[in-house]
């Protein structure tokens, strides 16, 4: 059973409602709320162009192509007021999906750049192996030369 | 009647079944449990809260039986945590791109190392070689036989002076060194052997003098790599401690640790980060020809003059703690730098967390 105070409570935020409503008039909130709706796409639209630019290595191919469904079905959703849930969701989707397509695209260069240095480090490993075996050959040599000579000192 | 009560209850019955969890919102509670869960919330805050708030909605959604809803939040739960893993897992292949690269430049020390070898015992054996084609053409004789010796102490001579380098750090004495070992070859060749015997002795003064004048600056080369050896040692070690970042920087080895202290304003460690502190007291007894100079460091947020003064009361609680795990005091020096250095952006909560960090540069101690 709802107590005194939370109906008084209810009774004022019913008030303040239809205060704002008469003030700000039916379509001004839901215009606000169209404009933040448009604000974010458009931001999450340029992230989309620039991760697109970024993904040189395609790490990120699937998630773009779901990045661009969930951008387009935001266009089409943002004129439709009845739909503001459904865009709502689209956008979080569309955020969350760019997301991780920059943690992918990050992932790979890390991953490359982690292969190169491996490849560069072996190939001086094997160097090196074949230069020391050279020199313990030549330095054998020298001793046995040194032999015949009657020994450097 | 039966008939109907019989569908009544089989809609009751699938009303009260629950609906089942989708794969993503299994497989995010099971790795956000983990330890690797938390340790990933503590890296990255903000995106594991993301995670967590559309996994909250996703479990009220569930209890709703809201099947579009639930689905809907626990893929955005799984977008929020994937990406997470990856950026740690991003850090963690730039943490071993660090070792490889020091691998690879101690391949290539050791490389320099060998081809020096090779070089020398290439020199050697060129010298060597003429000497030995002289054999039966020159008569024996005593004159002979002493510019045979005088020569085979040049080439010792020249060796030793190459052993140090002075081919590259005493250039011109070198070259006078081995252009006189030549000539005192040629000279034997042709039967002058007191000429030879001559050249000879001046190739092994140069060479000396060649080797006096390298000796020097090779010992500082070769200490300067047993230092960075060294380095390379401690480096590694703080690497196998979780939760702290390294670098090398110029004249030692730098850690960082986040997070360190329990409450905003206060002094002391959070006690996960006790263990972590332990095993830096450990590392730092271990290399006790470091010196430790500890940085407390903190976000901008709040006055400037209070942040240093907090920060400073934290760089020496950090000392005190090392000091009770077995540093000695007069190894360490603690400073508070306030927020003046930040290295992350303080308008994100994330730069925040990574600006609130104990800084210690192990440099190894003039003592």
């Amino acid at each position: 059973m709802p107590s005194a105070n939370s109906t008084s409570t209810a009774r004022t935020a019913l008030g303040a409602g239809l205060l704002a409503l008469l003030l700000l008039g039916p379509g001004r909130t839901h215009a606000a709320d169209d404009g933040d709706a448009d604000a974010r796409l458009q931001k999450l639209a340029v992230s989309l162009k620039e991760q697109n630019v970024a993904d040189t290595r395609h790490a990120a191919t699937a998630e773009l192509g779901k990045a661009e469904a969930l951008r387009d079905k935001a266009r089409t959703l943002i004129g439709e007021r009845r739909e503001r849930e459904a865009l709502a969701r689209t956008l979080d989707e569309l955020e969350g999906t760019l997301s991780l397509v920059g943690a992918k695209i990050k992932h790979a260069e890390a991953k490359a750049k982690l292969d190169e240095a491996k490849q560069k480090r072996d190939a001086l490993k094997a160097e090196l192996a074949k230069v020391k075996a050279d020199a313990d050959a030549l330095e054998k040599q020298q001793a046995e030369l040194e032999k015949k000579l009657g020994g450097g000192k | 009647m039966k008939r109907l009560t019989l569908i009544l209850a089989a809609l009751s019955l699938a009303s009260c079944s629950r609906l089942p969890k989708p794969a993503e919102m299994t497989q995010f509670e099971a790795e956000r449990k983990s330890r690797e869960g938390e340790e990933l919330k503590l890296e990255l805050p903000e995106l594991v809260k993301r995670a967590d708030d559309q996994h909250a909605m996703a479990v009220e959604a569930h209890d709703d039986k809201e099947a579009e809803l639930l689905q809907h939040h626990a893929h955005l739960s799984w977008l929020w945590w994937q990406s997470a893993s990856l950026r740690r897992q991003s850090r963690e292949l730039g943490e071993s791109l660090e070792l490889v690269d020091k691998e690879a430049k101690q391949f290539e020390a050791e490389l320099a190392e060998a081809k020096k070898r090779q070089k020398l015992a290439q020199a050697t054996l060129k010298r060597m070689e003429q000497i030995i084609a002289l054999e039966g053409k020159v008569t024996d004789s005593q004159e002979v036989g002493a510019a045979k010796t005088a020569i085979g102490d040049a080439l010792t001579a020249l060796k030793d002076a190459q052993a140090v380098d002075a081919d590259v750090h005493a250039s011109v004495n070198f070259s006078a060194a081995e252009a006189k070992l030549k000539a005192a070859t040629d000279a034997l060749a042709k039967n002058r052997a007191k000429d030879a015997q001559s050249f000879a002795i001046e190739a092994k003064a140069a060479a000396e003098a060649a080797k006096r004048e390298a000796e020097p600056k090779y010992n500082a080369t070769e200490a300067d790599q047993a230092k960075m050896a060294r380095q390379k040692a401690l480096f590694d070690k703080l690497g196998e401690i979780t939760g702290v970042s390294r670098q090398m920087v110029e004249g030692g080895v730098q850690i960082a640790v986040v997070e360190v202290f329990s409450a905003s304003g206060g002094v002391d460690m959070q006690p996960m980060m006790e263990a972590t502190f332990v095993k830096i007291a450990e590392v730092g007894k271990e290399y006790a020809d470091y010196a430790l100079v500890i940085e407390a460091h903190t976000d901008s947020k709040g006055n400037k003059s209070k942040n240093l003064q907090l920060s400073d009361a934290r760089s020496k609680a950090v000392m005190s703690f090392l000091a009770q795990n077995g540093i000695a005091p007069d190894r360490m020096t603690a400073f508070g730098k306030g927020s003046s250095e930040p290295v992350a952006d303080n308008k994100t909560k994330d730069g925040r967390a990574k600006n609130r960090r104990i800084e210690i540069l192990f440099v190894p101690s003039s003592k």
